[in-house]
C-alpha cells in the first residue's frame, strides 16, 4: 500500500496537509516585515536562519476570516518550485502517513480557488485532511513572487 | 275783498271825518235842541196848567169856602124856621152873587121841597129839588162840599158846574142843600186868557172826558174819550203826548185837578216847535254840505299824497315776489330826498333791500356750508354709531367677562374655603408628623447604638479577612511559580515537538537512510507529546488550583470588599443616621416653619377670601357698570341715531333753505 507522508497543520479548525518532502522546516511564528505593493495574502517577509522568506497568509488565500497569531501558530517553510515560502498555520504538530486509497480528488467538490490549491482530500481517523498543492500556490502568485 | 285804493279810503275817511261829525253834531244839536225845546215847552205848559190848576183849585176853594160860609149863615139856618128869613136869604144871596161874579146863581133846596134861588128863575112844573142829583149827592156827602160833574143847565143851556152842601138847621137836622151854579163860560174865559205860545191854548175836561172849557166853543160838551189821546188823558193822572186833529199835529200836556178830578190840558201846535227846529235843521244841512265840499277838496290832495305810497307799494310787491334787484330808474329814488314819512319809508326800504340782499347772500353761503357740514355730520354720526355699536359689543363682552369673573371669584372663594379646611387638616397632620419625627429620633438613637456595635464587629472581621487574604495570596503566588515552571516545561516540550517534527521531515527527506532516524524522531515526538500532555495536566491542575485560589482570593477580596463596603455601609448608615438625625431636626424646624406657614396661610386665606369677596363685589359692580355703560351706549347710539336723523333733517332743511333762497333775484 502506497502512502504519502504529510505534515498536518490546522487552519481555522480544518486540517490541511502538505507533502513532507516539500517541507523544509516548521518554525515558530515570527512577525513578518510588511512589504509594500504586495498582494494582500502576502503577509510580509521574515529572516529565517539567514534566508529571506516571504510569508503567505493562507487565510487570505482561502478567503477565510483572518485571525491573530496564537501560541500554537507556526510557520511552515515549504519548497515550492525553486523558491521557498512560509505559510502561517494555526497548528502544526503531526506528521502522518496517509494511504492513497484514502485520498479523494477534489475536483467534484471544492470551489475553484480551493480546487486549484487543494490537490486532494485525505481521510484519516475520521478526520478530513485537505492536501495542499503548493505548486499552484506558487503559480498563482508567480508574478507577484517575482517582485518579492 | 276788492282792491280799494288808499286814495278812495282817504277820501272816504275825509268825507266821513268831515261830514259825519257835522251830521252827528247837527243831528245831535237838532235832537238836543228839539228835546230842550220840547221840555221847555212841556215845562211851560205844565207850569201854565199848574197855575190854571191852582187857579181852578183856588177858584173852587173860594167858591167852596164861600158856600160853606153861606151855609153856616144864620139866615140860611133860620130860613127853615120862618119865611121872613127867606127874604133875608135872598138878600144874602144877592150879596153873594154880587160878590162872586163867577157864580151864576145860588140856590137853596129845602127838605120841604122848596127852592130858593137867586137870581130867580122860573121853575118848571113839578120841579123838586130833592130829586135833583145835586141835592141827593150833597146829602150823601153829609156836610162836605160836593162838586157835580159839568152839565148843561136846563135854564141857560150852557155848561155849568154846581157845588152843593147840605144844610143843617139850628137843631142840627138836615134841612136842605145849598148849591151854586158856576157857568163854565167863566172858566173858559179864565182859561182862554191863558195863552200858550203863539197858537196854544188850554182846555179842561171832566173826569169822563167831556170838554168843559175850550177856546173853541163848539168843542165844549164834546167828549175826548173818542180819541186815543183822549182815552189816555182820561186814564192817566198827568202826562204829555202828541196827537193830531184835523191833520194838525198837536202837543198836549195835562194834569188832573185834585178837587174835581177834571183834566186840565195845555195844547200847542207842533208847528211852533218844529218851525224853530226846522231852522236849525236847515242850518245843519248847509253846514254838512259845506263840510262835504271841503272833504272833497281835501280828497283831491289825498290823491296826490297816495301816489308815492302806490309807487312804494309796487316796489314792495316786487320785493314780495322775491325780486330784490334795485331799480335805479324807479320814481322811488326821488322819494329818498323827501323829509317826511315817505322819505323815511323809501330810505328804510332801500336799506332793507340792501340788508336783505347781503343777508341772503350770507344765508346762501351758510346754507351751503350747513349742507356740507350736515353731510359730514351724517357721516361722522354714522361712524360714531358704528363705533358705538362696536363699543356696545365690546361692553357686552366685558359684561360677560365680568359675569364670568364674578362667577370665578365665587368659585375661588369656595375653593379658598376648602383650602382653609385643608390647611387645618394639615395642621393636624403636622402635629402627627411632629410626633412621628420624635419617634424616629428615638429610633435613630437606638440605631446609632446598634451601628456602633456593628462597626466594632466589622473591624474585627476585617482584620481576620485580611489575614486569610494574605495566606491565600501566598498560596497563589506559589501556584504561579509552579505554573511558570510548568510553562517552561511546556515550551521545552513544544520545542522538542518541533524539533521532532523537523527531524521527521529531515528523516523523510533522507529517505531510507533516514528511516531509523525517523523512528527516533517519532519517539522523541511522542515523548514531547507526553510531556506536553503531562505539563498540560499539570497546567490543568495548576490552573484549577490557581482558579480555586483565584476564586478564593476573589472571594476573599469580595468578602473584603463586602466587609469594606459593609463598613462603608455602616459608616454610611451612621452618616445616614446622623443625616437622619439632622434631617429630623431640620424636619422639626421645617415642621415648625410649616406650622407657622400654615397659620400664615390660614391668615392669608382669610385675606384672600376677603380679597375675593372684594373682587366678587367689584366684578359685580363691573357687571352693573358695564350694564350701565351698555345702557349708556344704547342711549348714545340712539342719540347718535337721532343726531344722524337730525343731521339728515338739517341737510334737508339746508336744501330747502337753499331752494327758498334761490327764489330771490339779486
Amino acid at each position: 500500500m502506497a502512502s504519502i507522508q504529510v505534515v498536518v497543520f490546522k487552519l481555522d479548525n480544518e486540517f490541511y496537509g502538505v507533502d513532507i518532502t516539500k517541507v523544509r522546516e516548521i518554525g515558530p511564528y515570527i512577525e513578518s516585515v510588511k512589504v509594500p505593493n504586495t498582494p494582500e495574502f502576502v503577509e510580509g517577509i521574515i529572516n529565517f536562519r539567514g534566508d529571506i522568506i516571504p510569508i503567505i497568509n493562507l487565510r487570505k488565500v482561502f478567503m477565510l476570516e483572518d485571525s491573530k497569531a496564537v501560541k500554537g501558530t507556526r510557520i511552515i517553510i515549504v519548497n515550492a518550485g525553486n523558491r521557498q515560502l512560509g505559510i502561517i498555520v494555526d497548528e502544526a504538530s503531526e506528521v502522518l502517513y496517509i494511504n492513497n486509497d484514502n485520498i479523494e480528488s477534489s475536483a467534484k467538490i471544492v470551489t475553484e480557488t480551493k480546487k486549484r490549491l487543494i490537490s486532494g482530500i485525505g481521510k484519516e481517523q475520521g478526520r478530513i485532511i485537505m492536501l495542499l498543492d503548493l505548486s499552484e500556490l506558487v503559480n498563482e502568485n508567480s508574478d507577484d513572487m517575482e517582485a518579492v | 275783498m276788492k282792491f280799494i285804493s288808499l286814495k278812495w279810503k282817504l277820501v272816504a275817511i275825509l268825507l266821513l271825518v268831515a261830514v259825519l261829525p257835522t251830521i252827528a253834531l247837527g243831528g245831535l244839536t237838532y235832537l238836543m235842541t228839539s228835546n230842550i225845546l220840547q221840555s221847555q215847552v212841556n215845562k211851560t205848559i205844565e207850569e201854565t196848567i199848574s197855575q190854571v190848576n191852582v187857579a181852578y183849585d183856588s177858584f173852587f176853594e173860594k167858591i167852596g169856602d164861600s158856600l160853606q160860609y153861606v151855609s153856616s149863615s144864620r139866615h140860611v139856618k133860620e130860613t127853615f124856621n120862618n119865611k121872613e128869613d127867606e127874604t133875608e136869604m135872598i138878600k144874602e144871596f144877592k150879596e153873594y152873587i154880587g160878590k162872586y161874579t163867577d157864580v151864576q146863581c145860588i140856590y137853596l133846596g129845602m127838605e120841604d121841597g122848596r127852592l130858593l134861588a137867586y137870581p130867580e128863575f122860573d121853575l118848571p112844573e113839578g120841579y123838586d129839588p130833592r130829586q135833583r142829583q145835586w141835592y141827593q149827592s150833597a146829602k150823601e156827602n153829609q156836610g162836605n162840599l160836593f162838586w157835580t160833574e159839568p152839565y148843561v143847565d136846563v135854564f141857560t143851556g150852557e155848561f155849568v158846574i154846581s157845588a152843593a152842601i147840605e144844610i143843617k138847621d139850628s137843631n142840627g137836622n138836615p134841612a136842605g142843600v145849598l148849591a151854586v151854579d158856576i157857568n163854565l163860560q167863566k172858566l173858559t174865559e179864565l182859561m182862554s186868557s191863558v195863552k200858550i205860545g203863539k197858537s196854544g191854548f188850554t182846555f179842561a175836561a171832566d173826569s169822563k172826558g167831556i170838554t168843559i172849557t175850550h177856546s173853541d166853543k163848539e168843542r165844549i160838551g164834546k167828549g175826548i174819550g173818542e180819541y186815543e189821546w183822549g182815552k189816555q188823558i182820561i186814564n192817566n193822572t198827568s202826562g204829555s203826548l202828541e196827537y193830531s186833529i184835523d191833520n194838525i199835529e198837536k202837543y198836549v200836556v195835562y194834569q188832573t185837578n185834585k178837587t174835581t178830578g177834571w183834566k186840565i190840558a195845555g195844547v200847542i201846535e207842533k208847528k211852533e216847535l218844529t218851525s224853530e227846529l226846522s231852522r236849525i235843521k236847515n242850518t245843519m244841512y248847509i253846514i254838512c254840505i259845506i263840510s262835504a265840499l271841503l272833504a272833497l277838496l281835501g280828497s283831491l290832495f289825498a290823491g296826490k299824497m297816495i301816489n308815492p305810497i302806490k309807487v312804494l307799494a309796487k316796489i314792495i310787491d316786487r320785493l314780495a315776489k322775491y325780486d330784490l334787484s334795485f331799480d335805479e330808474n324807479s320814481e322811488a329814488v326821488k322819494y329818498l330826498k323827501r323829509k317826511d314819512e315817505i322819505g323815511l319809508i323809501t330810505k328804510s326800504l332801500a336799506t332793507m333791500q340792501n340788508n336783505i340782499v347781503s343777508l341772503i347772500k350770507d344765508i346762501s353761503n351758510i346754507a351751503q356750508q350747513v349742507a356740507s357740514s350736515s353731510e359730514e355730520l351724517t357721516a361722522t354720526s354714522q361712524q360714531s354709531a358704528t363705533a358705538a355699536d362696536e363699543v356696545a359689543r365690546t361692553i357686552e363682552e366685558i359684561a360677560r367677562g365680568a359675569g364670568d369673573q364674578a362667577k370665578n371669584t365665587e368659585e375661588g372663594a369656595v375653593h379658598i374655603n376648602e383650602l382653609g379646611q385643608l390647611i387645618e387638616k394639615d395642621q393636624d397632620y403636622i402635629e402627627a408628623l411632629n410626633n412621628t419625627a420624635n419617634e424616629v429620633s428615638t429610633l435613630k438613637d437606638e440605631g446609632l447604638e446598634g451601628l456602633k456595635k456593628l462597626l466594632e464587629k466589622t473591624d474585627l472581621s476585617n482584620e481576620a479577612a485580611k489575614d486569610i487574604l494574605g495566606i491565600i495570596i501566598n498560596t497563589n503566588e506559589s501556584a504561579k511559580k509552579i505554573e511558570n515552571a510548568s510553562q517552561m516545561i511546556k515550551s521545552i516540550s513544544e520545542q522538542t515537538n518541533l524539533l521532532a517534527l523537523n527531524a521527521a521531515i529531515e528523516a523523510a527527506r533522507a529517505g531510507d537512510t533516514g528511516r531509523g532516524f525517523a523512528v527516533v524522531a517519532e519517539e522523541i515526538r511522542r515523548l514531547s507529546e507526553q510531556s506536553n500532555s503531562f505539563t498540560g495536566e499539570i497546567s490543568e491542575v495548576i490552573r484549577e488550583l490557581t482558579d480555586k485560589t483565584q476564586y478564593a482570593v476573589e472571594t476573599m477580596q469580595k468578602a473584603s470588599e463586602i466587609v469594606i463596603s459593609q463598613a462603608k455601609s455602616v459608616e454610611e448608615s451612621n452618616e445616614k443616621f446622623e443625616g437622619i438625625a439632622a434631617a429630623i431636626e431640620k424636619m422639626k424646624t421645617v415642621i415648625a416653619d410649616v406650622n407657622q406657614s400654615g397659620q400664615e396661610m390660614e391668615a392669608k386665606k382669610d385675606q384672600i377670601i376677603s380679597i375675593i369677596e372684594n373682587l366678587s363685589a367689584i366684578s359685580e359692580e363691573n357687571a352693573a357698570g358695564t350694564q350701565e355703560a351698555s345702557a349708556s351706549i344704547e342711549e348714545q347710539t340712539s342719540s347718535v341715531e337721532e343726531i344722524a336723523n337730525a343731521s339728515d333733517s338739517l341737510a334737508k332743511l339746508a336744501e330747502e333753505m337753499q331752494g327758498s333762497i334761490s327764489k330771490f333775484k339779486y
